[in-house]
């Protein structure tokens, strides 16, 4: 058959492009928004994910590292290894300093941890060692690049100096990025030594962390203990109750407005058309055909949005980084398929108006 | 869908057409007509505007439903037909030729001519031959890829004519055929249409209040006031 909705699209090139444009604008948006979620999501369980902790122990209702605070006693720790298949513990203290930077007031997400111990390290050092001492702080990259901070540099923190010592990655929640300090030093910060946040534990080979948790609840019933798994789901959770109502808004409100853009576009090109279309009924054309039609010019302007889409975040993308280096977008293959489902249902939607307006031209126009 | 030998290919009985205006009957346009037209036959449908003649027409084209009466193409009461089988049934037995020509402007010549085989489910690979033939013998072929903005106007009833026939139909309907026309090329349009149509045995029921082309109907029917005043044979 003749690709007529190729070729009428293709006889208003203005108008296609335009409409493809439009699209292509909100299909830039949506995958920004799905990076910037994929991006504070693994920033704000990096951090549990790439620890070797099998089990999160905290106080009784806390249940993740993101909102909820937990004071525990450290010497805990030292029961939790008398357990039969406990391998380690560590503790992390978790603490919130505000502070100035360069003289721009900042709030500080702080995690002491044991440099001596295996569990509680930050995800991944690209400068600089993790085993740092008193006084010395590992932050994140991102962090980094929005305080122009590099290794040596210093930071006051309630009146103590801190060098930075590391630089890592994957501890970018976008809305703050994790530093890491030695324990006593957060302790110290805190002002009450012996005690942390969370106890990190790490099961013998072979033993299940559902099965060690049952043995350890027995003799704890107040703490809250949590697989690594739920535990990083809790993150999710309680970030996604931050941030997701806000994206999915952005994205619905950008779906609409692609929706108007290509109803608006497809609407003014049927009535423009409207002899074509009379003159497609009158001599045979079935109603099928002539939706196909609309739709089929409704997808390729879709389609061709998506990709102007991508090209838009391919380019922008870098810039943006070096813009505001505290941002973390992480466009996933996963993502470019959502949008792209999207843009088709935004494509389908659009062409309902245009459809019917469609469905109301008879066939006698032609004898006008 | 063939004609059977003496039996009329059209017959119209007692064809009534209302139209109204918010649910009020405005204008009878078509008023109890009565029409036979045999095989073959040339009929010119002539009269003032305002006449009806292209109602009737709407309504012989299976465009338009009358509110009385009956039609039968082909021995098929086509006033009974569901919308679905109206289509069907214009596509596979009707082909139009319109005043303004009605050539789609976003397809080349080739295209508008292949266009209704394309409807009827033929695949490219043979609607687009039958479509180039149906051009060289209306000697378009040198156009074939060219789009209508581009033809005079000649041409493009040329084209129109081509697409009416390239279906093969067994009714031709023109509306105001010349109308858009100057007279030398008018002339020649019909003159192609009646040629084209005789040669291979199509009705054509030609609807236009050009006097000129008198002579190229078998019969022609002249209407007032919605109704068949007068009809004269050639």
């Amino acid at each position: 058959m003749i690709p007529i909705a190729r070729r009428m699209i293709w006889r208003e090139k203005a108008r296609f492009f335009i409409t493809a444009a439009g699209l292509g604008l909100t299909a830039m948006l949506m995958m920004f928004l799905l990076g910037v979620y994929e991006g504070v999501k693994r920033g704000s369980t990096g951090y549990v994910e790439a620890n070797r902790a099998d089990i999160w122990v905290c106080e009784s209702n806390s249940t993740n590292l993101l909102r909820s605070s937990s004071f525990l006693p450290l010497a805990l720790g030292e029961e939790f290894k008398k357990a039969e298949s406990v391998q380690g513990t560590a503790g992390v203290l978790r603490v919130l300093a505000s502070t100035k930077i360069k003289g721009k007031p900042v709030t500080l997400f702080l995690f002491g941890f044991d440099p001596r111990e295996p569990l509680g390290k930050p995800a991944r050092i690209i400068k600089g060692s993790a085993a740092i001492g008193p006084g010395e702080l590992i932050i994140d990259r991102a962090f980094a690049a929005k305080f122009k901070l590099s290794l040596g540099d210093s930071i006051d923190i309630h009146g103590r100096i801190f060098r930075v010592a590391a630089v890592g990655e994957g501890m970018n929640a976008v809305v703050t990025q994790f530093i890491f300090t030695a324990l006593e030093d957060t302790q110290k910060l805190l002002g009450f030594p012996g005690v942390v946040s969370f106890h990190l534990l790490s099961c013998k080979p072979g033993v299940p962390p559902e099965n060690l948790i049952r043995v350890l609840k027995k003799n704890h019933p107040t703490l809250s203990f949590f697989t690594k798994k739920e535990f990083i789901r809790n993150n999710l959770d309680e970030m996604e109750t931050g941030v997701l109502p806000i994206f999915w808004t952005i994205a619905l409100l950008g779906g609409i407005i692609g929706t108007a853009i290509i109803a608006l576009m497809l609407y003014g090109s049927v009535l423009e058309k409207r002899e074509d279309y009379a003159v497609l009924k009158a001599i045979g054309a079935k109603p099928k055909f002539l939706l196909l039609v609309i739709l089929k010019q409704s997808l390729i302007s879709s389609i061709s949005g998506f990709i102007i889409g991508l090209a838009l975040d391919a380019i922008l993308l870098p810039v943006l980084f070096k813009l505001v280096p505290g941002l973390s977008v992480v466009l996933t293959v996963h993502s470019v398929f959502i949008v792209f489902a999207a843009v088709l249902l935004i494509g389908t939607l659009g062409s309902w108006a245009p459809v019917r307006k469609l469905a109301g031209i008879y066939p006698m126009e032609v004898f006008r | 869908m063939s004609a059977e030998v003496g039996h009329p290919i059209i017959e119209a009985e007692n064809l009534t057409k209302v139209y109204f205006n918010n649910s009020h009957p405005s204008v009878q346009a078509v008023k109890d007509v009565y029409l036979k037209i045999e095989p073959g036959e040339i009929v010119l449908i002539s009269g003032p505007n305002g006449s009806g003649k292209t109602t009737l027409l709407s309504m012989l084209g299976c465009l338009l439903r009358p509110h009385t009466g009956t039609i039968r193409i082909c021995g098929r009461e086509v006033t009974a037909l569901s919308q679905k089988d109206l289509t069907e049934f214009r596509l596979k037995n009707i082909g139009f030729i319109f005043q303004n020509f009605r050539l789609l402007d976003s397809l080349n010549v080739l295209e508008n001519v292949e266009l209704p085989l394309g409807l009827a489910g033929l695949r490219r690979p043979f609607s687009r031959p039958r479509a180039a033939a149906a051009l060289e013998e209306l000697k378009m072929s040198h156009r074939a890829h060219f789009f209508p903005k581009a033809l005079s106007g000649g041409e493009k009833q040329r084209v129109a004519i081509a697409r009416a026939l390239v279906n093969d139909p067994v009714v031709i309907l023109a509306d105001e055929p010349t109308g858009s026309l100057d007279s030398t090329a008018g002339q020649a349009a019909v003159r192609l249409l009646r040629d084209a149509a005789r040669e291979r045995g199509k009705t054509v029921v030609i609807v236009s209040h050009d006097e000129r082309i008198r002579h190229f109907a078998d019969r022609v029917i002249s209407m007032e006031d919605g109704r068949m005043k007068k009809e004269e044979r050639s």
